[in-house]
């Protein structure tokens, strides 16, 4: 062991003479640096101007230096391991011990360095933190960021292409290989395959790392098994007494502790993946057959959260008019596990399908079902770290519908669905509830948030952080605004609440009147792990970065209010057109529920208001160079597209690519050609005209249904009119 | 010391690089490995210090097999490749204390490598990157590394290859002094280095060992086969004709003011040739001449 030492410690003096590491730590160092400023430098213009922190300066670095610098250690690593072939000095050395030794040695002081680069790169950042940005150091992001993201990034890449350059004996087909997996990585949108840069965007101000904590480590600990795995067949096949591949397997494999190694990396590997426990592919409910016969007429959730553990447990019951159904079907969370469930009282088995269950019910008009169950709520595999759609953790708690979070009956909906229950959660969390929150008790240490509804879809979401509450009262209308204090000074400096006011203001003065008295509208802050805004009912949200952007921003706004930068502006009208994109749903959507018919939709008229209101606050150049122009040229975009162009040509494409294809294609429809179409429609009518006339089908169908062809006759206007060239 | 090697065979697809080799090895031991090109004493050379596995038969070490016991071996190993190449951005001094440490030198590093500087004249050297060096001198570095750890077992694969003579002699005198307590194997072409201080040689031929003894029984074999004969004009068809065609080898050819005197070695030396005392090269040439004789028949 001793002797071992040694000869690492020999192997590092070396190395370090041999100048290559040090190029290689400064190069790190450099890369690090211009990794603080990463986010600006990509195309996601959602994350430009993003509040510096520890947090974002720390990850944007740690991720930048893993992109980059893997490959770098990746090259040093494989020319010290071809050095010897290279210089033609294997013999002598071999001559002095065995060479598997000089692999492990050069190997571990490769390792050695890259920890160094590691702890020398983060502290080069925390200075250019504290120094130059004046930035105060919260060291646990620090520690998080280097030596859970940057430090096993740098240790795979080192594993892996050892393995493979032991597997191959070459430098070329090793480096070319490690490159195709390298490729695979930056390109996955599975969480568990991303091991160079992590399947997250930036690290949440908002709710910390908490709400992925988990799933970055299981991606580290399942890449440290695949990696090891890699080096351990590597080392397998590794070539001997001048032998070749398959010769040098049958001589290495005597060793009974590499064969178990290898045996045992291999299956934890292989266990690890298919045995992941945080996500589930969660299926969109449109794509599921409802239930016609059986109708949801209330909702009752009784719901625990544990977010010290990121756990629930919840008792909801359903109550449904029977129309002579034998079952149904609820789509289920694969994370939360049913503890009893009963029908009409009574306890009952059922039949489960992935994450469906089947509920038998008996033949009666009124069926009642409850469940008992708890667990921890899975995410979307392919929605880690950007569109995560609920977690529970220490300091937030977000759940969407989507989630499954409450079991979502697959039938149809009753025109009006009682929703009321409460949430019991964390005093130090202020919980958003749906509806209207009837009261607050405080029970040992938790808040139990009783709610009642009446609501039109069974979307029912919980939110909760340590918000500050904004009570925006606007003619006759309340907004509840809750966000983090962390963001306080944005939302004052930026004018958000006031700009929320006009908002409403604008909403109300052109298409009509919020949609109800009873229910305030509720607009909260949530976390990044879910771009962009959500709005079910009367509560919309909207991710951090509208709120959390840099102080420079603040020189956009001069004394008058007037706009200043292009660029920033633009950041502003798109944070700004965020919220009253969902706001924008209050009236289209919740208000009046337009029935979909593509490209017909609420998420079309949302855009169409949210441009509207854009243009009115900041001007044509500023709506028509962020939204209208991309609109179109991304309707134009795939209208061109040589697939969609040539329809029959599907049949070569994969199910997958079809499938993203038509989403991408339904979405542009929905979002963008919509819009456009209802520009058309205003140009035809003239813009008074137009909003008058939407006016009056917002009052026509308020609390109803609206579908395309009722909106095309009442505005007088037909499809062909609307067409786009 | 004892090495044994037991019927040790290697082939390479379907080649007989060595064939049912035989040889027990005890220190001390200067042993010289001769043999024309692709005889196979690098092959040889590298089964003894574990870096090449035969295809069949065993190499005993100290009554354990090679391959149960490397790591022993390569504890008491030197060893110099006939084809090497050296850490070219270290200097000299760098590269041996690189190696000490691959030796397990902990104790008196510095006097281990100042000894070998020394040894093989590289004190001016010491400082300066082997890539300065020339061919010569990277040699001796190799040597250096190859006598670092003052080994029982040395082996040398054609060490004296450019060196200048005064070094070859130097090297010589070095790895003959070394042998009084060790086992040297030393693989060379060159038959004088034998001949001055080896006291056993092998003559090796297409895998096979021809001659294993010492050098002064190869040359007591060679006795009445070597002659010299001295030929006026073109007269050299005529008398060494049949020679050409396999019966005579000529090891050496001296232009004389009477003709061409022709130092012969033959199985059948004719009368016509004065029989001189066999050199060691005479001796060796003779051995593969019968070697080559013998697998004709």
């Amino acid at each position: 062991m001793a002797n071992k030492l040694l000869l690492i410690k020999n192997e590092v003096k070396y190395m370090l003479k041999a100048k290559a590491i040090i190029l290689l730590i400064l190069a790190t160092c450099i890369i690090l640096s211009i990794g603080i400023n990463s986010l600006n430098m990509t195309n996601d213009f959602n994350l430009f101007y993003i509040r510096r922190t520890s947090s974002t300066i720390s990850f944007n670095s740690a991720k930048f230096g893993a992109t980059i610098c893997s490959f770098l250690f990746a090259l040093f690593t494989v020319v010290n391991l071809d050095k010897d072939k290279r210089k033609r000095s294997k013999a002598i050395i071999e001559s002095n011990l065995d060479y598997l030794n000089i692999i492990k040695v050069r190997i571990i002081s490769i390792i050695f360095y890259a920890i160094l680069t590691t702890i020398v790169g983060m502290i080069v950042v925390i200075v250019i933190q504290r120094l130059i940005y004046d930035i105060s150091i919260d060291i646990s992001y620090y520690l998080f960021s280097y030596f859970v993201i940057l430090f096993p990034t740098l240790l795979f890449s080192i594993l892996i292409i050892s393995g493979l350059y032991l597997l191959m004996e070459s430098l070329d087909i090793s480096v070319i290989t490690f490159g195709m997996i390298f490729v695979k990585s930056l390109k996955s949108n599975n969480y568990l395959l991303t091991w160079v840069q992590t399947n997250l965007d930036i690290v949440s101000d908002f709710a910390g790392i908490g709400p992925v904590e988990s799933t970055i480590i299981y991606n580290r600990l399942l890449w440290l098994l695949i990696s090891l795995s890699i080096f351990f067949i590597g080392l397998l096949f590794r070539r001997r007494y001048e032998s070749g591949f398959v010769s040098s397997f049958f001589i290495n494999i005597k060793s009974k502790g590499l064969l178990a190694l290898t045996i045992l990396v291999l299956l934890g590997s292989g266990f690890t993946y298919a045995k992941e426990p945080y996500t589930m592919e969660l299926m969109n409910d449109s794509d599921m057959p409802m239930n016609e016969k059986i109708q949801l007429e209330g909702i009752y959730p009784e719901v625990e959260f544990d977010s010290e553990n990121g756990k629930m447990d919840a008792h909801i019951l359903y109550s449904f008019i029977n129309n002579g159904s034998n079952t149904i079907n609820f789509n289920i969370n694969e994370g939360l596990k049913i503890n009893s469930l009963k029908v009409n009282g009574e306890e009952i088995s059922y039949k489960k399908i992935k994450d469906i269950i089947e509920v038998p019910i008996p033949n009666e008009e009124k069926v009642n079902i409850e469940f008992s169950y708890g667990g921890k709520v899975k995410c979307d595999k392919n929605s880690v770290g950007s569109g995560v759609p609920g977690y529970i953790s220490k300091d937030s708690i977000y759940l969407l519908e989507a989630s499954n979070w409450i079991f979502r009956p697959l039938v149809i909906e009753g025109d009006i669905i009682d929703i009321s229950g409460y949430y019991i959660a964390p005093d130090y969390l202020t919980m958003v509830v749906p509806g209207r929150l009837v009261e607050v008790e405080t029970i040992d240490g938790n808040k139990k948030w009783t709610f009642e509804y009446k609501s039109h879809t069974a979307d029912i979401g919980a939110f909760a952080a340590k918000y500050k509450k904004t009570q925006i009262d606007v003619q006759n209308m309340v907004v509840e605004f809750y966000y983090t204090p962390k963001h306080e000074e944005y939302v004052e400096n930026m004018q958000i609440v006031e700009r929320i006011k006009a908002m409403m203001e604008y909403y109300t003065q052109n298409i009509g009147k919020y949609y109800s008295n009873e229910y305030p509208l509720k607009i909260a802050e949530v976390s990044i792990y879910k771009r962009g805004g959500h709005s079910s009912e009367n509560v919309i949200t909207f991710s951090e970065n509208t709120i959390n952007r840099d102080n420079d921003m603040y020189s956009i706004l001069n004394k008058n209010n007037e706009m200043e930068d292009f660029r920033k502006e633009d950041v502003y009208a798109n944070d700004l057109n965020l919220i009253a994109h969902e706001m924008a749903h209050q009236w289209w959507g919740t208000g009046v529920n337009v029935i979909e018919d593509i490209p017909w939709s609420s998420e079309g008229l949302a855009n169409y208001f949210s441009y509207k209101y854009i243009q009115e606050e900041f001007g044509d150049m500023i709506s028509s160079g962020a939204f209208l122009q991309p609109w179109e040229y991304r309707v134009n975009e795939l209208k061109n597209y040589y697939y969609i162009k040539n329809d029959d040509m599907k049949e070569k494409l994969n199910e997958k690519f079809i499938r993203s294809l038509k989403m991408e294609k339904r979405q542009a429809e929905l979002y963008y050609l919509m819009p456009l179409k209802l520009l058309k429609g205003e140009e035809i009518q003239g813009e008074e005209a137009f909003l008058e006339g939407m006016q009056k089908i917002y009052k026509g169908h308020l609390l109803k249904d609206l579908t395309y062809d009722e909106f095309l006759q009442e505005m007088n206007l037909n499809e062909g009119a609307l067409e786009i060239d | 010391m004892k090495m044994k090697l037991e019927n040790i065979s290697k082939e390479y697809k379907n080649v007989k690089a060595l064939d049912n080799i035989n040889l027990a090895i005890n220190s001390p031991a200067m042993i010289g490995f001769v043999g024309p090109n692709g005889a196979g004493k690098s092959t040889l050379m590298k089964m003894l210090v574990g870096q090449l596995l035969p295809t069949s038969g065993n190499i005993i070490v100290d009554g354990v097999r090679l391959n149960k016991n490397e790591k022993n071996l390569k504890e008491r190993l030197g060893y110099l490749p006939q084809d090497f190449g050296l850490y070219e951005e270290l200097t000299v001094e760098e590269f041996l204390d690189y190696m000490a440490c691959l030796k397990g030198i902990n104790k008196n590093k510095r006097k281990s490598i100042n000894r070998v500087i020394s040894l093989t004249s590289l004190e001016e050297k010491r400082k300066f990157k082997i890539k300065t060096l020339s061919g010569g001198q990277k040699q001796r570095v190799g040597i250096a590394q190859a006598i670092l750890n003052n080994p029982e077992l040395l082996i040398v694969d054609e060490p004296t290859v450019g060196l200048d003579p005064e070094e070859r002699i130097k090297f010589r005198n070095l790895f003959s002094e070394g042998s009084k307590e060790k086992i040297v194997i030393l693989s060379t072409h060159i038959i004088e280095d034998v001949e001055s201080i080896c006291n056993s040689i092998i003559v090796l031929n297409k895998g096979k060992i021809l001659f294993a003894g010492e050098p002064s029984e190869l040359v007591k074999e060679a006795l009445d086969h070597v002659g010299i004969i001295e030929i006026e004009g073109n007269n050299r068809e005529e008398i060494l004709g049949s020679g050409m065609k396999g019966e005579f080898k000529i090891t050496s050819t001296v232009i004389t003011p009477h003709g061409t005197r022709y130092r012969v070695v033959s199985e059948r030396l004719p009368s016509s040739f004065e029989k001189i005392t066999p050199s060691l090269e005479d001796a060796y040439v003779y051995c593969m001449l019968k070697g080559e004789m013998g697998n004709g028949e």
